[in-house]
């Protein structure tokens, strides 16, 4: 999360803005006035309307994230009566067990209402096993929205947190959100959702540069602070507080649409209630994996849109401020998006094809008129986007959904019967072919185009070569895009909602299941409920039973497991070895604190890691330098390391990154800074110790799981145990992520 | 073997047998075209010592290139005088790729190679005795030298380089005097990029030194003659600014398209930008003076550096075409995928300027059949050269005079005419500016029209017509 108002460039980007817009306008107008090839009116208009509705979208966007604002939690209000909302269709018992223990774990008093429209024995079993409430209605009128009234209709408290069955909360998230209700007039405070899965169809992971950008990045990350600044922030269906007097003065939550949510927010805006967006993570979801669920997903976001547009459009609506007014049409009008980039996927081919141009001639004056606009207009998006945009991974998606948003107004138009409303599936999706004809199709027309035109002009049967050229291009980036999305859909993806491995390390002893033998440290990477990857600087005895001891950042969980599979790299002198364990009859207990850890501290540690946005231009090009201090180059490291305590009780922790300067250790154990480090890594069967001074300390987030971070500089930098550690963790690091 | 040929580095030999493919197999494609013929016939008279004063008004005044021409076509006629450029050419096409591997990285001095090859303007002049290329090369071997200067350690080898550098652009700028607009943004590019180190500010003197004692001395000195003879192009040749800027550009819009990604490049981006700056004097001297004159042919000196910032833009698309995707062949495939429509378009171009000047060849075999020695000839084209060179062994008494010679009437306005044996007419192309319908009183009732020759260009169809004297 960045402080907008801190960033130096705010007010210079603003002004590229009003600069893009200035330039757009006098581009549309140019081009309508002075370039429209009538002999060619349905290709001609078709592309200018498309290019205006571009250049709305992207002044709806300007406007909507002008002045971002991300807030300060206020002190909670105490005494409060909460309940928490759990609908459920038919995620899995397994899914609904995390999320429950999640709010289990809510600090805040609370109750816990599971609205099961499956009515499902053995989630009746799960809540009464984990003291939750188990509601389930007769009739399933109304989807998502009408089980969420029906929960209405079973709660008397005085707030209502909605999570969807996949969404994981961590225990502050009342007390984060609560105090915002002091202001009587407000309705909902909603946190962002946050994606654990950062090998989904929507991520796109730099694992080296520790990079994250999602399909949602923009909309969560900037979009919503931009509306709160214009009370206009909305309720996404999860992770929000809310207000039940705000919701009986709506009827409770919008029935009339399969986007609730936005229609509920716009109705509460309506009435004159206020909303807080609170930009920090408070639950942590898993998105759609594979294009499936996500085009699933968007044919009902897309028949939303369509619903609230042409039913209850915001424009008409009585109470809505304009600024509002404005806000919503912007979310609304996306479904557009898919006949807009059709028409860009069409076009190319068509002159290429034909030879006929939707404009009178592509030549000099045309490109000195569309080259300075779009360099512009790229340049102000990425500004106003504050480094969250990402142009080109938008284009990527825009692509895999054109056909699905086209589609969505068909079904829209069906009678509402043979509608059929659908839950985004989580978990494995496998992408059906289907799904990707529209892509092909693009792909397979754009090159056959080019070919087609570039054989014509080889033989010179045309003289348009230039056109030619330029068309060629464009049907190159289509198809680029078309491929991207393909290669997306088809990945293997190694996360799944049943086995989720989060990259996080701990110290682990591990001996003979009999208990035999000197224990032996490692680093356990990649945990689940079920399994761990042990890392060790040595060699792992074969596939026979271990007893491992879990060392969690508070408890120690006793666990024994088999190595299922092996891999080994030399690192000179000695093997790191890395095995994958499965844990043989875990008591169930024990893989609820598992669970519990990796989603109330692992999750938020690991995704604190990763960026997700890059600096801008403007940024990097005015920005105090020492607020972009760029950071010694890392090598990510798995080494476990141990503090000697004097009395006996060591404190196990692991060396998170190394530099010839210091290295980052995290451990239980809450140092301070300027104190005086010495950890003594344990290789196998050798140690090696290294000492410096604690130049900075970060703490976990997790009050049950305490996780401290100390970055200490060496005593003695760049010496030779220093680098030779340094080879230890790359190949660790190589075989980690091999 | 497969691992030899598509190793980056050994593509450029790929490329080389391109071009000299595409241009050495087919030196006899015309006949001489009229500036090839100018130059050679001057480059002759200067070898013989007899240099004919007023003579290279058509060739700009210039001697380095007609000397070479002469004395490729003393070792090889016409195909000889030819193969000179198509040399040169290929040099120039290593030396562009040595610039982009110098100042980018391996593969974009390939690209570069292949940009600069693929070019229509490039093989066509290659396979054209006039001085363009050659100018071109000195001018690409400067910049090749500048920029292994910039990235040479202090020392010698770079007081070497910035020296050869300089020398060369030099000579780049006696052999075509157009190229000094490039000069001063070179020069203050250098002096940058060497901080006005000494080596620079002594190897600049060197070249400025040796400008003012060509500027005095030189054979054709450019003081009186060159200034007079732009002033006559620009007036006599002069066309609107959008019509002027839509020829310009037609040759090199891709180019510079390609080079606006190459300034998107992470890390070559300035560089691109600055070699796209170099590129623009020669297109900026076209806009503002509004002459058209040659425009086709000047674009290839654009060319020289917009081809290392288009190749850097080639890099950056495969990037940007491929989503950053981590797999190199989707990569690979972007980039071979633009470079072929990049070839496309520029074999298109390299047709149409091939065709873009009537082939005399016919009419040259028509005098070589039905012609005599001494016979006379009078035309209404300045392409009597074409003639003197094509049958000067054969015919070496015949005379070729110009129709405004021939049929002229005396101070009493009664008329004058050299008895011709036959008349040339080219009234849409050569002769234009003198249309035979003008001089109907001397040809009508002495001369009857014996062969009419149409010619299909690439920009529409022109005829020759010749007549005999009845």
């Amino acid at each position: 999360m960045i402080e907008f108002k801190q960033i130096k460039t705010e007010r210079i980007r603003r002004l590229v803005a009003v600069v893009a817009i200035l330039v757009t306008l006098y581009y549309l107008y140019w081009r309508v006035t002075g370039t429209l090839n009538h002999n060619a009116p349905v290709l001609a208009w078709s592309l200018w309307g498309a290019e205006v509705f571009g250049a709305i979208t992207t002044f709806l966007f300007y406007f909507t994230v002008w002045r971002p604002i991300n807030r300060k939690p206020p002190e909670p209000l105490t005494g409060r009566k909460v309940d928490i909302f759990i609908p459920t269709l038919n995620e899995s018992v397994s899914v609904l067990r995390t999320t429950l223990l999640a709010c289990n774990d809510i600090t805040y008093p609370h109750r816990t209402l599971v609205l099961d429209d499956g009515g499902r024995a053995e989630v009746k079993k799960l809540c009464e096993e984990l003291r939750c409430v188990y509601l389930s209605r007769k009739d399933h009128r109304h989807a998502k929205a009408g089980n969420l009234n029906f929960g209405l209709d079973n709660s008397d408290a005085e707030f209502i947190a909605v999570f969807d069955a996949d969404h994981v909360p961590l225990p502050h998230f009342v007390d984060r959100l609560i105090g915002y209700f002091k202001d009587e007039k407000l309705s909902f405070a909603q946190a962002p959702q946050e994606f654990y899965n950062i090998d989904s169809f929507q991520h796109r992971t730099d694992y080296r540069k520790k990079y994250i950008w999602t399909e949602q990045n923009l909309f969560y990350s900037l979009i919503q602070p931009g509306r709160d600044r214009w009370n206009a922030a909305y309720f996404v269906g999860s992770s929000a507080l809310m207000r039940r007097k705000a919701l009986d003065d709506i009827g409770g939550f919008a029935r009339e649409s399969v986007t609730e949510d936005m229609l509920t927010s716009i109705r509460l805006h309506a009435k004159g209630w206020r909303s807080v967006y609170h930009n920090e993570h408070l639950a942590y979801g898993i998105a759609a994996e594979t294009i499936l669920p996500f085009h699933i997903q968007r044919v009902r976001w897309g028949l939303g849109g369509w619903q609230v547009f042409f039913r209850s459009n915001p424009l008409f609506i009585r109470g809505l401020k304009f600024s509002q007014r404005l806000c919503y049409l912007a979310s609304l009008i996306y479904p557009f998006e898919g006949f807009q980039k059709f028409i860009f996927y069409v076009v190319p081919p068509i002159t290429l094809f034909t030879g006929i141009l939707p404009m009178n001639a592509l030549d000099i004056q045309y490109l000195l008129h569309f080259v300075p606009y779009y360099a512009i207009s790229m340049f102000a998006f990425n500004e106003m986007g504050r480094g969250y945009g990402g142009s080109l991974m938008l284009e990527q998606f825009s692509m895999g959904k054109f056909m699905t948003y086209m589609q969505t107004l068909g079904v829209f138009l069906l009678p509402s019967k043979a509608r059929r409303f659908k839950v985004t599936p989580k978990g494995e999706g496998k992408a059906p072919r289907r799904l990707l004809v529209p892509q092909y199709t693009v792909i397979l027309v754009s090159m056959t185009a080019i070919v087609w035109a570039l054989v014509q002009l080889v033989f010179q049967l045309r003289n348009d070569e230039f056109i030619i050229a330029v068309n060629s291009l464009w049907a190159l980036y289509n198809t680029g895009l078309g491929i991207a999305i393909i290669q997306y859909a088809r990945q293997k993806i190694s996360q799944r909602r049943s086995d989720f491995r989060i990259p996080d390390s701990v110290p682990v002893l591990f001996r003979n299941a009999d208990g035999s033998g000197e224990p032996r440290l490692a680093v356990a990477n990649n945990l689940t409920r079920d399994g761990l990857s042990l890392l060790y600087v040595g060699t792992i005895p074969g596939r026979r039973p271990l007893k491992l001891d879990i060392l969690l950042p508070g408890r120690i969980i006793e666990v024994s497991g088999t190595a299922l599979h092996e891999k080994t790299v030399e690192a000179g002198d000695i093997v790191i070895c890395r095995s994958g364990f499965r844990f043989d009859q875990v008591a169930v207990r024990k893989q609820d604190e598992l669970s519990r850890y990796l989603f109330e501290s692992a999750v938020g540690k690991f995704l604190r890691e990763y960026s997700n946005r890059y600096e801008t231009y403007l940024e990097r090009t005015f920005q105090d330098p020492k607020e972009y201090r760029k950071r010694a180059g890392r090598t990510l490291s798995y080494l476990p390391a141990i503090v000697p305590e004097h009395g006996g009780k060591d404190t196990f922790g692991v060396i998170r990154n190394i530099s010839p300067t210091g290295f980052l250790f995290a451990s239980q154990k809450e140092f301070a800074a300027g104190e005086i480090l010495k950890a003594v890594t344990v290789l196998g069967e050798k140690t090696m110790t290294l000492e410096g001074t604690i130049s900075r300390v970060l703490a976990g987030e997790s009050g049950d799981f305490p996780i401290h971070m100390a970055g200490v500089r060496l005593s003695e930098p760049h010496s030779p145990d220093v680098d030779y550690l340094i080879g230890i963790a790359e190949k660790g690091d190589n075989l980690v992520n091999r | 073997m497969k691992a030899m040929i598509f190793d980056k580095k050994n593509i450029i030999w790929l490329i080389l047998l391109y071009g000299f493919f595409l241009t050495a197999l087919d030196l006899d494609f015309t006949a001489i075209f009229v500036d090839e013929a100018y130059h050679i016939n001057i480059g002759h008279q200067l070898l013989d010592g007899s240099p004919c004063p007023g003579c290279p008004f058509a060739t700009g005044y210039v001697f380095m290139h007609p000397v070479l021409a002469a004395l490729g076509d003393s070792a090889g006629g016409l195909e000889g005088a030819r193969m000179v450029n198509v040399i040169l050419g290929l040099c120039l096409v290593f030396f562009i790729y040595i610039t982009g591997k110098t100042l980018f990285s391996v593969k974009i001095g390939v690209i570069s190679a292949a940009i600069f090859i693929f070019s229509g303007q490039t093989p066509y002049l290659m396979k054209l005795a006039t001085y363009d290329m050659t100018a071109a090369f000195f001018l690409g071997a400067s910049m090749m030298f500048l920029a292994i200067s910039f990235k040479a350690s202090p020392g010698k080898a770079r007081s070497a380089a910035l020296a050869a550098g300089m020398f060369l652009l030099f000579l780049a700028s006696i052999t075509k005097y157009l190229i000094p607009v490039f000069v001063p943004l070179i020069v203050l590019y250098a002096l940058y990029r060497h901080r006005f180190s000494r080596a620079m500010i002594v190897s600049l003197l060197s070249a400025a030194v040796l400008a003012a004692l060509f500027y005095f001395y030189a054979p054709y000195s450019p003081r009186t003659e060159v200034m007079g003879q732009i002033r006559d192009v620009q007036s006599g040749s002069h066309v609107s600014f959008v019509t002027l800027a839509d020829w310009t550009l037609r040759w090199v819009a891709l180019g510079y398209l390609l080079a606006v990604f190459g300034m998107m490049h992470e890390k070559h981006g300035k560089t691109a930008a600055v070699f796209t700056v170099l590129s623009l004097p020669i297109i900026l001297v076209h806009l503002v003076t509004g002459a058209e004159q040659s425009v086709n042919k000047n674009m290839l000196y654009a060319l020289v550096f917009i081809a290392p910032a288009a190749a850097a833009g080639v890099e950056r698309i495969g990037d940007i075409f491929s989503m950053r995707s981590p797999s190199r062949a989707l990569k690979r495939f972007f980039i071979a995928a633009v470079m072929l429509v990049f070839w496309a378009y520029g074999i298109n171009n390299f047709r149409w300027l091939q065709k873009q000047y009537p082939d005399a060849s016919a009419m040259i075999g028509f005098f070589e059949k039905n012609g005599f020695d001494g016979m006379t000839v009078v035309m209404n084209g300045w392409d009597s050269d074409i003639y003197r060179y094509s049958l000067g062994s054969k015919f070496p008494n015949a005379r070729y005079v110009h129709i405004t010679e021939a049929f002229r009437k005396d101070a009493g306005g009664a008329p004058i005419a050299v008895p011709a044996d036959f008349v040339i007419c080219e009234d849409n192309y050569y002769g234009r500016m003198y249309p035979c319908g003008d001089y109907g009183d001397y040809l009508d009732d002495d001369y009857r029209l014996i062969e009419h020759f149409m010619f299909e260009l690439s920009w529409g169809v022109t005829d020759a017509r010749i007549f005999g004297r009845r």
